[in-house]
């Protein structure tokens, strides 16, 4: 893991070196060249070669930081839009506009306003112009152009937020052409201001379909332009307005989240009288929205509703309370956790995620322990994972002695997610729970959170079980904190070691064995060795195991001895399975690889151990290796395993041996 | 038909427009903008995972989009019957139909957004999420892309952005095998778009990995739960917003070839003004917002 992370940093590194290389060599452009390239794009059109399009967009990234070629390229953009250039030409060069046009750019820009076929492109430049003559443009322009030009423009007027424009506009919603009128409605909502809320207040009850939405929404955003500028009591007029019983629920809906967002002091009311009211939907929108206002009052308010409402506002007031501070909402959210109603718990269960102190934990480990469904286990385990402090991590520990066992290996699970270190001296004792699912747990807690100083209690577990279950797991968790602690790993070889020496029972020591690869040394492998001879079955057959899983190439030699010399066939196949497997590792030296198949081969009489050497010589990048499985083309056994075998090799071979690689796989696939 | 509703915020104040549209005076109800994944168990536990330390300190995240890819020539042809396509164009500035825009839509910047635009708003929002980072963006953006140098495609098919946020953990955007890999000080752990989780040994319940983009039973749940409460959906407009908004963060910085420094509180770029005149684009006639 540390190596890849290295490998990540180096490659993040090796990007940056690039991007500044990049930049060192970015495509530099002179006057002469940005004229003739824009001279040249004048007859550009759809289906073309884009590469000047791209060269364009060089130029434009270029002159970024040069105010003197900017303005010159600008000049060429503008003689081009002014000439009989093509539509696509001058659509590409009001898209570059959009980016670097200015001052010097709008008169022709307005021009092309005045033009149908060029308005599109024309309002496309100007629409982030920040420049004082643009806007002047766009509104000499409106009494000039066609319905929809008209509407183009007062589109841009409105997204502009053009104040100077708002007279105009008032004048425009009585415009006979229906799409302008609706779209100055709209503009004036986007620049809001006391002339155009009163505009469209007056418009608003005389306006009918379409016209009305559309004055509708407009009001709502001058409310939002009061708010924006801190003038909350006239947002509040609108919002009141708009909340009248008269208007549709829809509307009423939207003024009431205004009004909650618009910080007035009147808003705390405006909420508890919509929670009161019989509509559900402007009640949800209520308390979702409660967020909005700060204050105990508001905190207390809901409170007191929390402990009268229905079980369905229940559910939307705990989720609405859980995230607010103050006096009362921790008790009245516990006191919700026994409902009957399911929903209820499951809110206040993740409400109480929110609240995060000891007491809370507790209160979720008992409810844990009366669960009904899964779906409430999942949800109370979710919000102790998610409660932040080690006060919550002792609680939960606490809790775990007197629940019953399937709770109690919930528990541990939780506290290993946690990463609560604390805990290691609780869990080992866990480890010699009588039930089998707890101790693995705790084992698996202690495999993920101990030090290596937690090992010799750890080894007790391990040499004191009886259960198979519980052994494994314990190598397992004394592998992983061994892994863990390599700055230790003398130390640790030595408390094996002296454990195996002090250690007489057989089942102890073979488990001890197979804790060696997790320290792979030399004192390690000699042990290994010598158990690999012992007189016992069960030691040999555990040292044989441990040695064919051995991290370190040096076992390859005992192995080898292993597959020649043992009777039992289970271990020589075991021990020929951990040589392949020790070759195929990589940094290992080909040449070396393929001498050893060769013994290897010498000794192998079963179709199996063939083609285990087989799959083995595959990944060699040698062409002798050829030669050997050459040999096994022959064994009718085998046959279709040698023959991949060679294709294999002839491909890792031909991406360093050009000539001789392809030549020699054709030829050995003849033979197959 | 080439599905162009699914990806319809192409600029970042279209996306402040639709937030702000969304949020006070939504008319029609809770929003369930995306992602899908927020609502099943794999990322939900890798982003959990992250966020309560089960790798350290978090210090890298590494977003990757996938291959790109697709070209052709666009030339003019006569629109094919039945097919509307001037409703198809939508905001887009006109141009001839072809079957290459069409089909291509994806890889233009009048229709598309490329691939950080479209597969990053999915990724990028599980990062945040894990980030902890849901309301606000990263600060400060470089990278390059290797865009086509021929046909009509004309967004970056390699793209490879490193950004970082505030608090100096970096995001890097790049076109490796569509997944999300999160670094700490003391591990990684990787979730691929099939929900697959690396490594294994972080999983206790094997069944919460291999949940991927395909199961949408938790986003439909959750989208029904807040038609009820009239709550934000788990990736509610804000926070879909904000993930869009590094992606338009990440291409504006390609396109303009130079490093960037965004402003997530006032939503503009720093001292580039080129750069925040593109977070704007005029709609085509009768659209707007």
């Amino acid at each position: 893991m540390n190596s890849r992370n290295i490998c990540r940093k180096l490659i993040v590194s090796a990007l940056l070196g690039a991007l500044v290389c990049c930049a060192a060599f970015a495509e530099s452009f002179t006057r002469g060249q940005i004229k003739e390239i824009l001279s040249d794009f004048r007859s550009y059109d759809y289906g073309k070669d884009p590469t000047p399009t791209h060269t364009i967009n060089k130029i434009v990234q270029f002159i970024y930081d040069k105010p003197q070629l900017r303005s010159f390229t600008e000049k060429q953009m503008i003689a081009l839009l002014e000439s009989d250039a093509t539509f696509r030409a001058k659509q590409f060069v009001c898209q570059q506009l959009w980016i670097i046009g200015s001052d010097e750019s709008a008169p022709v820009l307005e021009k092309m306003l005045l033009d149908a076929t060029t308005a599109e492109m024309a309002c496309y430049a100007l629409r982030t112009n920040p420049s004082d003559a643009v806007a002047r443009a766009l509104r000499e322009a409106l009494d000039r152009v066609g319905d929809q030009t008209q509407v183009r423009i007062i589109n841009l007027l409105g997204d502009r937020k053009d104040a100077r424009s708002v007279e105009r506009l008032i004048a425009l919603i009585e415009a006979e052409h229906t799409h302008v009128a609706l779209t100055a409605a709209d503009a004036l909502g986007k620049i809001g201001g006391d002339e155009a809320a009163e505009t469209i207040r007056k418009a608003r009850t005389a306006a009918s379909g379409d016209m009305h939405a559309v004055l509708t929404r407009a009001y709502l955003r001058c409310a939002e332009y009061y708010v924006r500028n801190k003038q909350s009591g006239e947002a509040m007029a609108i919002y009141t307005e708009l909340l009248d019983n008269s208007e549709s629920l829809l509307t009423r809906r939207a003024a009431l989240v205004g009004a909650l967002h618009s910080n007035d002091r009147l808003a705390a009311d405006l909420m508890i009288a919509a929670i009161e009211q019989d509509e559900p939907v402007l009640r949800a929108t209520a308390i979702a929205n409660s967020t909005a206002l700060k204050g105990a009052e508001v905190t207390r308010k809901l409170v007191t509703k929390l402990r009268t409402a229905a079980p369905s506002t229940q559910v939307q007031l705990v989720e609405a309370l859980a995230y607010r501070d103050g006096p009362g909402v921790k008790d009245a959210i516990k006191a919700v956790v026994g409902s009957k109603d399911v929903r209820v718990r499951m809110a206040a269960f993740n409400g109480l995620a929110e609240m995060g102190d000891a007491s809370c934990a507790t209160l979720l480990c008992n409810a844990l322990k009366k669960a009904q469904t899964q779906t409430e286990v999942d949800t109370i385990l979710a919000s102790l994972r998610r409660m932040q402090g080690d006060e919550i991590s002792r609680a939960i520990l606490n809790a775990i002695e007197d629940a019953d066992p399937s709770t109690k290996t919930q528990l541990i699970h939780v506290i290993s997610d946690r990463g609560y270190g604390q805990a290691v001296q609780e869990l080992l004792k866990l480890c010699r729970n009588d039930e089998t699912s707890v101790a693995k747990a705790a084992l698996q807690a202690v495999g993920t959170l101990a030090s290596h100083r937690a090992l010799p209690q750890l080894l007790d577990v391990l040499l004191d079980s009886q259960d198979r279950t519980v052994q494994t797991e314990a190598i397992r968790a004394a592998t992983a904190v061994i892994r863990r602690s390599s700055h230790h790993s003398g130390d640790i070889a030595r408390l094996i070691q002296r454990r195996l020496d002090n250690t007489a029972g057989i089942p102890a020591r073979c488990s001890l064995l197979r804790l060696l690869p997790a320290v792979p040394n030399d004192m390690s492998l000699q042990r290994l060795k010598a158990a690999a001879k012992d007189s016992h079955p069960s030691i040999r057959d555990a040292a044989v195991r441990t040695l064919a899983k051995y991290p370190d190439p040096a076992a390859t030699d005992s192995l080898l001895q292993i597959f020649q010399t043992a009777a039992d066939k289970a271990h020589r196949i075991v021990a020929l399975d951990g040589c392949v497997r020790l070759l195929k590792a990589d940094g290992t030296d080909p040449e070396g690889a393929v001498r050893f198949y060769e013994r290897l081969v010498r000794h192998a009489s079963t179709p199996a151990e063939k083609k285990l050497i087989l799959s083995g010589l595959a990944e060699v990048r040698h062409p002798t290796a050829l030669g050997i499985v050459q040999d096994f083309m022959k064994d009718n056994a085998v046959k279709p395993e040698a023959s991949l075998a060679v294709i294999a090799i002839a491909r890792n071979t031909a991406a360093m041996d050009p000539p001789t690689g392809p030549s020699t796989a054709r030829n050995d696939q003849g033979l197959g | 038909m080439a599905r162009r509703d699914e990806h319809p915020c192409r600029s970042c104040r279209k996306g402040c427009v639709l937030r702000k549209t969304v949020l006070p005076h939504d008319c029609r109800g809770p929003n369930a903008c995306r992602d899908q994944r927020r609502s099943n168990r794999s990322h939900r536990f890798v982003a959990e995972a992250v966020r309560r330390g089960a790798i350290g300190r978090l210090h890298t995240i590494i977003v990757s989009f996938g291959g790109w890819g697709g070209n052709g020539i666009a030339r003019g042809e006569p629109v094919r019957r039945g097919f509307d396509y001037d409703r198809w164009l939508g905001q887009a500035p006109w141009a001839p139909y072809s079957p290459v825009r069409v089909d291509l839509w994806r890889n233009h910047w009048d229709t598309g957004a490329g691939p950080i635009a479209d597969m990053g708003p999915h990724f990028l929002d599980i990062a945040q999420w894990a980030h902890d980072s849901e309301y606000s963006a990263a600060v400060e953006y470089e990278g390059h892309g290797q865009f086509p140098t021929d046909g009509f495609a004309n967004v970056p098919f390699k793209v490879d952005v490193l950004a970082r946020y505030r608090d100096g953990v970096l995001i890097r955007m790049d076109s490796g095998n569509k997944g999300i890999r999160f670094e700490g000080d003391q591990g990684w752990i990787h979730i691929d778009d099939f929900g697959n989780i690396t490594p294994r040994k972080m999983l206790r319940d094997s069944s919460v990995s291999g949940i991927g983009y395909t199961y949408m039973a938790g986003h439909v749940r959750n989208f029904l739960d807040c038609v009820r409460s009239r709550r934000q959906p788990a990736s509610g407009p804000e926070i879909s917003h904000r993930s869009h908004t590094i992606a338009h963060c990440a291409n504006i910085c390609l396109r303009l070839g130079r490093k960037l420094q965004w402003d997530p509180e006032g939503e503009r770029f720093v001292n580039d003004d080129d750069a925040n005149r593109m977070l704007a684009r005029t709609m085509r006639v009768p659209w707007g917002v």
